[in-house]
């Protein structure tokens, strides 16, 4: 059991007397760990709320989480939480937000201080992260406010990543970037699932991202887990996409144009890779 | 004469700074057309749409000419021709309801109280934001702030709209029904539009696009044009349209792909053709 | 109703409550006050639900004054406490004085959206106008102010998500770590409202906005028949008042 995350008929209520305005519904899921999950559904439908529940920074109204051996339920001590913080690292939307002193080390710096590290330790921590997310070494004692929002946003996750999380979720990591910004963000992300084994948990609206990187997506709707599977099957599935209000990758999209106009294929594909080969074997044949 | 004429229009952040943020930019629009402005972050777009918006203080007056009108000299004749939809849709979001808001620009311009009921309740009905007319902005999405933002500017008659990276923080829903419903509302009013983006999707809408870069220009042309040039669009921060990247894909497989296709429809229908012929 | 009226009428309301000296003046009072929450359509449940906790702090008050007044004949004795019958009769009063109060302010607030609470403060004080004093600003800063509060709270409560998921304990700690904290919420929440502020300012400016040029307003209270009726009813009470007044 040590090994996944699990919830066990979570409800979640902001209010918690008022029941009809449920932010999350009887929520049964188990995301192994050294996954790379997505979890989509447009907004409002309680992506971020689910998420908050994995590190305890939001407890469940009734039902049990489980990050590995650790229990959290509506009378779990805040003490306890405080443990899972540096086990479960989590990256905000517009992290940059977040960023408050005045140089871009010492900002880093903050997280594993926080949970207890000593000095060397944290120093050692916080230059490796920084390293990590290829942040340049001349700019460490800059103020995090003059940087561009791309760099401002790679400080903020390697503040995050400083503290050694196992898990990482992110919460929408690329938006209101620019394209350059975009990409760059999305390989560190792959690059530490693939590198440094973490369980990665992604909330995305990107669904060219969810067939590029994840191998388990979640679908949430209206506070709902509507379904949990994998990136293939769920786009092989056009009704599910269409009533949760997803939209199909630009690939996937294109699939479905060539096979409604008779160009038959088995395997739907998920890549540009893939829908390459698919027409080359047609056009070969 | 062009609507909107920018002549070497030069800017400084600060007095002291040694690069300009605006670098001797000049350009025409013409009345119907839209722009697109792209670039890396930081090339000084929003900076420039500011300057055409009359928002930020400028050395030579004429360097930004609205219908032949400088702000120094005709500020409040050109700030009723021109409105703005901004990045951050809580920013812009001025009264406590969304009527309040959209009124708040006819207030300005000390509009009579029943003609202001009747141009809100258009404006709004426009948008498809009128049954949302006493809701509260808390209670909105982001791409419904966007449109009552953008009512608030219809119902001020304007003859250009600027966009200021208005749909980068919608969703990708958001995104699209905002795009259409600005090119319904441009056709409506015959409007001419000014759009700061890194969205490449929102450049297909356009008709031209002009490149920004360390605040220089460094091109200006047909947006079918730029959208053709995969390198150029990467090197600035765009994304490549999906059927060039596949097109791409194909060549380096040794597929001919006729130049003459330039759309992801023309694709589609050649793959399709070429591979039922086989 | 229109809400000068209203703010009026909630002040002059105050004003004859501090008259009210005897058992039959404040019955008189509570027969107003009721009949002002029937009319104001206010559904009971949540009108207690809005004054349930002040009027606990009310009652402590008046549990204190009621103990450790001297006046009057002693009914009770036990060491240092005495009651009184005075003591308990002003106790009352007391009590009624600060929840008619209460009970006013929480109809008007209740009753009328803060726009038009702004709307009113700024029509009652626009004499002050003559005095260059800038009254429609003032009230325009109000109402932004007032919209700002949710969007605000919201940015709060995800800071500190932010900062606690970093590790950032706000009640454990040496007073260097526990100062570092705070800091790590109000300068970040001073950063978003400060790009609130520069933003909304352009906004505004882009849509025509100039302090001192006359604005129109989109909202137009008329005083109607039900703003006399309100107005007669009160000055009715208030002469009773001063009649029974002993």
């Amino acid at each position: 059991m040590g090994d996944s995350i699990v919830f066990n008929d979570v409800n979640f209520s902001y209010h918690s007397n008022d029941l009809s305005h449920q932010a999350l519904k009887d929520i049964n899921l188990k995301i192994p760990y050294h996954s790379f999950t997505a979890i989509v559904g447009k907004t409002g439908s309680g992506k971020s709320t689910l998420v908050q529940q994995i590190n305890g920074l939001l407890k469940p109204t009734s039902g049990t989480v489980m990050v590995g051996n650790s229990i959290i339920s509506n009378k779990t001590p805040d003490k306890k939480l405080f443990k899972l913080r540096k086990k479960v690292g989590i990256v905000f939307q517009f992290p940059e937000h977040q960023l408050f002193e005045d140089t871009v080390l010492k900002d880093v710096c903050f997280g594993p201080k926080n949970i207890g590290y000593n000095d060397n330790d944290v120093m050692t921590l916080a230059e490796k992260s920084l390293q990590v997310v290829d942040f340049p070494k001349r700019l460490y004692d800059q103020s995090p406010f003059n940087l561009s929002g791309g760099q401002m946003r790679r400080v903020a996750i390697a503040g995050v990543l400083a503290m050694n999380p196992k898990i990482l979720i992110l919460d929408e990591p690329t938006a209101g970037l620019d394209q350059i910004g975009k990409r760059s963000i999305m390989n560190l992300i792959y690059n530490l699932y693939c590198k440094r084994n973490l369980t990665i948990i992604m909330v995305t609206h990107q669904m060219s991202d969810v067939s590029d990187y994840a191998d388990h997506v979640i679908v949430m709707n209206n506070g709902k887990m509507v379904k949990m599977t994998t990136p293939r099957l769920l786009f092989e599935n056009y009704n599910l996409v269409l009533h949760n209000n997803l939209r199909m990758p630009e690939v996937v999209n294109f699939a479905y144009h060539l096979k409604q106009n008779g160009v038959s294929f088995s395997k739907i594909p998920l890549n540009i890779k893939e829908l390459t080969t698919l027409i080359v074997n047609k056009l070969h044949r | 004469m062009s609507l909107i004429s920018v002549s070497h229009l030069i800017y400084k952040y600060n007095h002291q700074d040694t690069q300009n943020a605006l670098d001797n930019i000049t350009f025409n629009v013409d009345e119907g057309e839209w722009l697109s402005i792209i670039g890396p972050n930081g090339s000084g777009k929003s900076t420039l749409v500011k300057a055409i918006d009359g928002l930020i203080h400028i050395n030579n007056e004429n360097s930004v000419l609205i219908n032949g009108q400088s702000y120094n000299k005709n500020a409040n004749q050109i700030r009723s021709q021109i409105g703005m939809v901004f990045q951050n849709p809580d920013n812009q979001f001025i009264a406590s309801t969304v009527e309040d808001d959209v009124a708040f620009g006819l207030e300005n311009r000390n509009i009579d109280f029943n003609k202001m009921k009747t141009i809100v309740e258009q404006s709004l009905k426009l948008v498809g934001m009128y049954e949302y007319r006493d809701s509260k902005p808390e209670n909105l999405s982001g791409g419904q702030k966007q449109r009552v933002a953008l009512a608030g500017i219809i119902s001020l008659k304007p003859r250009i709209i600027l966009l200021d990276e208005a749909t980068s923080m919608l969703d990708p829903n958001g995104k699209i029904s905002m795009l259409n419903l600005i090119r319904k509302i441009k056709q409506k009013f015959h409007l001419t539009i000014i759009s700061v983006t890194h969205d490449v999707n929102e450049v297909e809408y356009s008709n031209q696009t002009l490149i920004l870069k360390h605040g220089k220009i460094i091109n200006k042309a047909p947006s079918k044009r730029i959208l053709l040039d995969a390198n150029l669009l990467w090197k600035n921060g765009l994304d490549i349209p999906f059927y060039r990247k596949l097109i791409y894909q194909l060549k380096q497989k040794k597929i001919h792909v006729p130049s003459s296709i330039v759309s992801e429809k023309e694709l589609l229908k050649w793959v399709i053709q070429s591979s039922l012929m086989t | 109703m229109n809400p000068i009226m209203k703010i009026i009428l909630t002040f002059y309301f105050t004003l004859i409550v501090f008259l009210a000296n005897n058992w039959i003046s404040y019955a008189i009072l509570w027969l107003l006050a009721i009949i002002s929450i029937y009319f104001s359509g206010i559904n009971i449940k949540t009108f207690f639900n809005g004054i349930k906790a002040i009027l606990f702090i009310i009652l402590i008050t008046v549990i204190i004054q009621i103990l450790f007044s001297v006046n009057g004949n002693v009914i009770f004795n036990y060491g240092p406490i005495k009651i009184t019958n005075l003591g308990i009769k002003y106790g009352i009063f007391i009590f009624f004085r600060f929840t008619l109060i209460v009970i006013a302010s929480t109809i008007l607030t209740l009753s009328t959206k803060p726009l038009a609470i702004a709307y009113g403060i700024e029509k009652i004080m626009s004499p002050l106008n003559k005095l260059h004093f800038p009254v429609e600003v003032l009230s325009l800063m109000i109402s932004i102010a007032l919209r700002f509060v949710p969007t605000l709270i919201d940015e709060i409560s995800s800071i500190i998500k932010a900062q606690k998921a970093r590790g950032a304990n706000f009640n454990n700690g040496n007073l260097i770590k526990r100062a570092n904290a705070i800091a790590s919420i109000f300068i970040p929440l001073f950063l978003v409202a400060m790009n609130h502020a520069s933003d909304l300012g352009d906004a505004m400016v882009s849509r025509g906005y100039k302090s001192n040029v006359k604005r129109s307003q989109y909202h137009h209270y008329h005083i109607n028949h039900i703003d006399w009726i309100s107005c007669f009813t009160y000055l009715l009470f208030g002469v009773l008042i001063v009649f029974i007044r002993k």
